[in-house]
């Protein structure tokens, strides 16, 4: 076991206890250590690499003329000095699960059990299940999120999955078409490897769905959308009412512009329009002390400091609202600021290497078992779509009176930027943050998406539900039980072991006949309701899923340079890395949504729902 | 993880399980299969014993023959050329082994079985025969046992000469031919093995490609020995004539379970047989899903 004495013994007690019980079960004073333990584990045996000799573009050494040792480049490239194409754009998906075990499927398994009748039979929503305790916000952030870290991008357009329809299905045609992930070709060394597939954005944690994967896209996002000209002040475009741009030379009408602006929803344009203001914000504050710097350099740093504060808020207020439970809290707060604890840091600032005592942020970079890479098997945990609800209506801040009512396809793709004609940026704010999202349970998966409409010519109708059960599948993901085993957790011997749910358990048996035919996402909603070895009391995602979680959510911080030895007043500034230090989600939004001050005055989170109407 | 367990006059031995490292340290010419008595005294032994056991009169299997020996580039390569297109055993074999992997055979025809249809690529009509199934496993054996006791009783007996003069028999002294079916054929025999697992789990027999099921059924040697015949400086320190590096292929086959690993294809100790290996495998595989009985069930 590689590492210090104090990770071998965490490993070592993490692997005896997990044998009793699972770790949420024990005390916080045993949980903690326990799940540290987990980490340390996983980090030798489930990371893999599947680079082999890349052939991806040589990245050019000083990108866009920065210097890259103090400044993010837009494709990703030179954040490890030593490797510059890792983690940039194109560099493949790394795996979590041993590389033998990735091969897709093949028929009749890829096709068995139906991914339309797992569809229409175990996810359609029979009625919205939300979650009480957590606001509409939070679903956003999870896919704002997510377009930082990945996409497969556009499918193969030549290669088609033909999904049979079940009997009495109302699905047109007979038959589902799904294009197939579109594939890296084979490189020298790959021979007897399974197929793998490449992220088309950044892999790092460097807010690329704001400043887009590519020089192109960022010059694009730094253009003013009044003039049409460059900004050379270092600040993103903002139309005049501080809306984002329309993306006129996108293909739907109304499409907002951002970095990433696929699969697009008015929740994504709430957190894309506060952080590119809050980009501004940024570059106004560093101009006062730098006001000789150039606009390049102003937009470089203000991106560094924006990119570690997502990352901060993701580690510190999201993450521990969806597990919400004191361990869940404590071990993702230590994880920023270390089990010394965020006064400490403030008082005595790091005091030395140590991940555990003095945060991941800031320490050494380690890349453990395998050069840095999102992975498969994460991105098929995140798979949330749940989270969304199909029905959404927007309120007014001043008196909760409703202004507009739409479906989820009347808030999605071009159609966000209508709903700001019916109701203000504040009005919108306000409607999803107090709504609340989705559980992520069996029967909860919203109907909307299971019956998506083409996104333009030439597209298909798509059941984004099947899909998702196809998709892992496809890329070799393996089903529940075995990556239950992968992940050193009990895998379920009965459909009465894997959920305490009497009518799910006839459901699922009906469906799949076998346990280990379960696939990953069903498992994973299954779990919810399983008090043995299930969802975590209090987190809003499964424990399996979380597993990865622990795994790759500290590997983002640990593997980028920007967030360790470089993580500094120096390569930020000195105004910059307070910047950071100081602020959250709530001092954001008082920033950029005053107006609702009051409504989130009382939210203990800022994912929790705020407080109806004027709130006093 | 790599290490070095260095005890001067004892042992002094690099051990390397990271593809990456030895994917890149294996082209360096310092390092060789020229087993020379030199070095701490481990390695001394260690060389001694694989110099004496692997050959064939005065030849050296091709395994543990030196990087410049006379002729082993060319036969190498004659031989990987003739293996392009080999027949993947008899009919026969290919139903007995795929019986083995069902499971309706017992473990006591594998060994013969594999030994005959590896055999049948040098001699035809290689017969499967205990005695030579259990010549190859005192060969195998022989080069890495430390147990006293068996050494000296091998000692005693000539049981390893007698192996291979068992061995080197039915093929005319072809030490590539000794090598095949008294070392590597182990390799063939592990993976069958592994097949026969995956057969009993009926979800992975239902859902794992023909590609999947060779890539975790073709493994490699656990371990490849090189030994430095010049002073190195490396990333594990200074090291002297006679030092060895074991490559860990099994370990590192785990990581990174490619043909470059598990058959070293980029390197000029590749072996010959990556092709033939892959697609008997896959044939075997093909056969015992062929022949399996029809269940019924729900789909």
């Amino acid at each position: 076991m590689a590492g210090s004495l104090l990770e071998s013994l965490l490993g070592g007690a993490a692997r005896v206890l997990s044998r009793i019980q699972p770790w949420h079960k024990y005390p916080t004073t045993l949980a903690v250590p326990t799940l540290a333990g987990l980490r340390v584990n996983m980090r030798h045996e489930n990371l893999f690499d599947t680079e082999m000799e890349p052939t991806i573009a040589a990245p050019d050494p000083a990108p866009g003329g920065i210097d890259v040792r103090e400044a993010r480049t837009a494709d990703g490239s030179y954040n490890d000095l030593s490797k510059p194409w890792m983690g940039m754009t194109g560099a493949r998906f790394g795996r979590n699960m041993p590389i033998e075990r990735t091969f897709g499927e093949e028929e009749p398994a890829l096709m068995t059990p139906n991914p339309r009748v797992i569809s229409n039979r175990l996810l359609a929503r029979k009625e919205f299940v939300p979650v009480p305790h957590l606001n509409a916000l939070a679903g956003a952030w999870l896919q704002f999120m997510v377009h930082d870290w990945l996409s497969h991008g556009e499918n193969d357009p030549e290669d088609k999955f033909y999904v049979p329809i079940p009997e009495g299905d109302s699905w047109p045609g007979g038959v589902m078409e799904v294009l197939k992930t579109l594939r890296d070709p084979d490189r020298p060394g790959d021979a007897g490897r399974p197929q793998a597939y490449t992220n088309v954005e950044t892999h790092w944690w460097d807010a690329s769905q704001i400043y887009g994967s590519s020089l192109r896209r960022q010059i694009k996002v730094r253009t003013d959308p009044t003039t049409g000209q460059f900004l050379t002040d270092g600040k993103l475009g903002l139309q005049p009412n501080g809306h984002l741009p329309i993306d006129e030379a996108g293909k739907i009408p109304g499409l907002e512009l951002a970095g990433v602006n696929g699969n697009w929803w008015i929740g994504l344009s709430v957190m894309h329009t506060v952080f590119v203001r809050e980009h501004n914000s940024v570059v106004d504050r560093l101009k006062i002390d730098f006001p000789e710097a150039s606009g390049e350099w102003l937009f470089q740093k203000a991106r560094l400091v924006v990119s570690a504060l997502l990352a901060k808020i993701h580690t510190v207020e999201w993450t521990p609202a969806l597990m919400n439970s004191p361990e869940g809290r404590l071990a993702m707060r230590a994880n920023w600021w270390g089990l010394a604890g965020e006064t400490f840091h403030r008082a005595f600032g790091r005091r030395g290497e140590s991940e555990i005592l003095f945060g991941v942020a800031g320490s050494p970079v380690d890349h453990h078992n395998a050069p840095y890479a999102m992975t498969e098997e994460f991105a098929a945990c995140y798979r949330m779509h749940p989270l969304m609800p199909d029905d959404y209506s927007f309120r007014s801040h001043v008196d909760d009176r409703e202004l507009l009512k739409r479906d989820l396809i009347g808030v999605a793709r071009g159609q966000a930027s209508s709903v700001y004609e019916h109701a203000s940026f504040d009005d919108v704010v306000y409607s999803l943050a107090t709504s609340h999202p989705g559980a992520l349970c069996l029967h909860n998966y919203p109907n909307t998406l299971r019956s998506l409409p083409p996104k333009r010519e030439n597209d298909v109708l798509t059941d984004l539900a099947a899909t998702d059960i196809l998709r892992d599948r496809e890329r070799g993901v393996p089903r529940y039980c075995e990556f239950r085993r992968h992940m050193s957790m009990r895998a379920p011997k009965t459909f009465a072991e894997l959920t305490d749910n009497k009518e799910w358990q006839k459901e699922l048996e009906e469906i799949y006949g076998d346990v280990e035919k379960v696939d990953l996402l069903v498992g994973t909603l299954a779990e919810s309701q399983c008090t043995r070895n299930g969802t975590p009391p209090g987190f809003g995602f499964s424990d399996t899923a979380f597993r990865i979680f622990i795994l790759m959510a500290t590997r983002r911080l640990k593997s980028d340079r920007f967030y360790g030895e470089d993580f500094n007043a120096k390569v930020y500034t000195p105004a910059g890395f307070a910047w950071v230090r100081d602020n959250g989600l709530r001092q954001v939004m008082e920033r950029h949504v005053p107006a609702l001050a009051a409504q989130f005055a009382d939210a203990r989170s800022m994912f929790f729902p705020w407080a109806k109407g004027t709130a006093g | 993880m790599s290490s070095r367990i260095r005890i001067p006059g004892l042992v002094d031995v690099i051990r390397l399980d990271e593809p990456a490292a030895i994917r890149a340290i294996v082209a360096d010419p310092r390092l060789d299969r020229d087993f020379k008595k030199e070095g701490p005294l481990i390695n001394r032994l260690l060389a001694g014993r694989i110099r004496k056991v692997l050959r064939v009169g005065s030849h050296p299997l091709p395994a543990v023959a030196p990087r410049e020996a006379e002729d082993r580039a060319r036969l190498q390569a004659l031989l990987e050329q003739r293996l392009q297109n080999a027949q993947l055993g008899t009919p026969e074999q290919r139903a007995t082994l795929a019986a083995y992997v069902r499971g309706e055979k017992g473990e006591g025809v594998l060994g013969p079985t594999a030994q005959a249809a590896v055999g049948e690529l040098f001699a035809p009509g290689y017969a499967a025969r205990k005695d030579r199934w259990k010549a190859a496993r005192t060969l195998d054996a022989a080069p890495r046992s430390f147990n006293p006791l068996q050494i000296l009783w091998w000692g005693l007996t000539g049981a390893v000469d007698r192996a291979r003069k068992t061995l080197a028999a039915p093929v005319d002294n072809d030490p590539a031919a000794v090598h095949a079916t008294g070392v590597a054929v182990h390799n063939l025999v592990r993976g069958l093995k592994i097949m026969r697992g995956l057969w009993r789990q009926p979800f992975a027999r239902e859902s794992l490609t023909e590609e999947a099921v060779i890539c975790q059924c073709a493994v490699a040697p656990a371990n490849v020995l090189r030994q430095w015949k010049a002073p190195a400086s490396t990333l594990w320190g200074e090291v002297e004539p006679g030092a060895i590096t074991l490559f860990q292929l099994d370990a590192a086959r785990y990581r990174s379970p490619s043909h470059q690993i598990v058959f070293m294809t980029d390197s000029w100790s590749r072996c010959p047989a990556h092709h033939w290996t892959a697609s008997l495998l896959g044939a075997v595989w093909r056969e015992a899903k062929a022949s399996a009985p029809v269940k019924g069930g729900r789909s």
